[in-house]
């Protein structure tokens, strides 16, 4: 010690550094093998539980024998006991079996999905998630409706309500994709949206609102007024086209008159594929006065409803317009009405010159899509 | 009892399946990849053959063009399993030749019935 203070300022700095850093590096490496280690040991035992969690599955949902001989799976009685031999009381251990169990719902149907359904009622797994939707967490909340809705349990309607009106985005999603899974009117929620509904979110409530078959599909129609937030009209507009919701088309119409040029595009492009003709004539009236936006859409919806009435307009569209991409856009709603349009199209294809003449023999290509 | 192979990269999927033929009294086989598959092809003959449409690196589409062209005589039936189960799927499917196409989830009674009414139709051929 004497003989360090003896040293030099500068040199006690740098040999205090060098102890310093010697002793983080020697610290940081007795972390990352114990690390290594417990991670090791956390492998080795889920593995081995892993294995008895597949076995005990096979045995008693996949290849199950009362199921196989043709006993409705509330009959079947299930070996509850066997499952209660793993310690289904640690975390890592009932999340692991609750994996196992969404993987194979995800992979099979019917009377099995069925089973492993009951297998999860029965082991009383559903209490956690319950619980965790309850919790103050984002994170817990999103894991318990994500495991609620991938086991088809039943939920609080008041809570899920709560949930979707959520400050967090994530949970808030999630809530609304679990109203439209698990409730018994899954569009419930959509009389309290504040926040808009995204692009995607839209597409995914209705691709999950057309797998729910056990469900009534309201009037979408009902949806389009001002006392919903103008996403929500957006999405039962899109949704009235894809379930050809008939009955929504003056509701639609109605919509042409909205202030808001995206919802008034919205409703020329679910006219358009609910292939409406009435609404032909006052698409093509109101045309001139439209914005670019909905001007497109008009173009696209012509095309779609193929009447043949408005091929005229179209074809002067597509020779006279002056913007490109809706000249492109008629050429191709053009060829949309096939046999009503062959005289059209053959005289466009002979003795049009320059841009209309590429663009018609551009669209009239099955190869190209746009 | 047939001889069927299973080309598929989720190893719950190769299990389940695996589990459900061998009680049918089938001998099932399974690969994870395309090379793999190839290779169990070339040594061995099967009767049945179960493709994923989506595996690393290529997919299900491709596969059934390789067997079809290097076996277009002694063809197993083939069986496309996906979930991607859109029209343009199927559609793609079939103009590639395969016998049928089972959509992800799927029962395992299903299953069974495809695979026992392919293998019999094959047998009467």
């Amino acid at each position: 010690m004497n003989y360090l203070t003896g040293l030099p300022a500068q040199v006690q700095i740098a040999l205090l550094i060098l102890l310093i850093a010697f002793t983080g590096i020697l610290f940081s490496m007795v972390i990352l093998l114990l690390y290594r280690l417990v991670m090791y040991r956390r492998n080795k035992r889920e593995r081995i539980c892993i294995n008895t969690i597949q076995a005990l599955l096979a045995k008693e949902v996949v290849l199950n024998e009362q199921l196989h001989r043709g006993t409705p799976v509330k009959a079947v009685v299930l070996d509850i006991a066997a499952f209660k031999a793993i310690p289904l009381h640690k975390k890592w251990c009932r999340q692991l079996l609750v994996a196992q169990l969404i993987e194979y719902r995800h992979l099979l149907s019917g009377k099995t999905a069925e089973l492993l359904r009951k297998l999860y009622v029965e082991l009383g797994l559903y209490r956690q998630a319950r619980s965790f939707i309850n919790s103050a967490r984002p994170g817990h909340i999103a894991a318990g409706l994500h495991e609620l809705c991938e086991m088809a349990m039943p939920a609080d309607k008041d809570r899920l309500l709560m949930l979707a009106q959520h400050t967090d985005r994530n949970v808030m999603e999630m809530a609304r994709c679990a109203c439209v899974r698990l409730l018994r009117e899954p569009l419930v929620f959509l009389k309290e949206v504040q926040k808009p509904l995204l692009p995607w979110e839209k597409l995914e409530l209705l691709r999950l609102l057309s797998l729910r078959n056990d469900v009534c599909l309201p009037e979408f129609s009902g949806f389009m007024n001002e006392a919903y937030h103008h996403s929500v009209i957006s999405l039962s507009m899109r949704a009235a086209a894809w379930f050809q919701q008939f009955e929504a088309i003056p509701a639609l119409m109605k919509m042409l008159d909205n202030p808001e040029q995206e919802l008034r595009a919205e409703a020329v492009n679910a006219l358009g594929r609910l292939g409406a003709e009435v609404a032909e004539e006052i698409l093509v009236q109101r045309y001139t006065a439209e914005t670019m936006m909905v001007k497109i859409e008009v173009v696209k919806a012509l095309g779609r409803i193929g009447s043949g009435r408005c091929l005229v307009f179209l074809e002067q569209e597509l020779t006279d317009g002056e913007v490109f991409e809706l000249r492109k856009k008629s050429a191709r709603s053009i060829i949309q009405h096939k046999a009503l349009a062959k005289n059209n199209i053959q005289r466009l294809t002979e003795h049009t010159i320059g841009l209309p003449h590429l663009m018609i023999v551009h669209s009239a290509n099955p190869l190209i899509r746009n | 009892m047939a001889t069927i192979l299973t080309i598929d990269d989720d190893i719950t999927m190769q299990h389940v399946i695996s589990m459900v033929l061998k009680r049918e009294g089938h001998d099932v086989f399974s690969a994870a990849s395309a090379r793999d598959a190839m290779d169990c092809l070339a040594r061995f003959h099967y009767d049945l053959v179960l493709v994923d449409m989506m595996l690393p690196n290529t997919n299900g589409l491709e596969i059934i063009g390789a067997i079809k062209q290097k076996w277009p005589y002694d063809t197993p039936a083939i069986i496309v399993v996906s979930a991607l189960g859109n029209e343009k799927n199927v559609q793609d499917s079939f103009d590639m030749g395969a016998d049928d196409f089972l959509r992800k989830p799927f029962s395992t009674s299903e299953l069974v019935c495809r695979i026992n009414r392919l293998l019999q139709r094959v047998t009467h051929k």
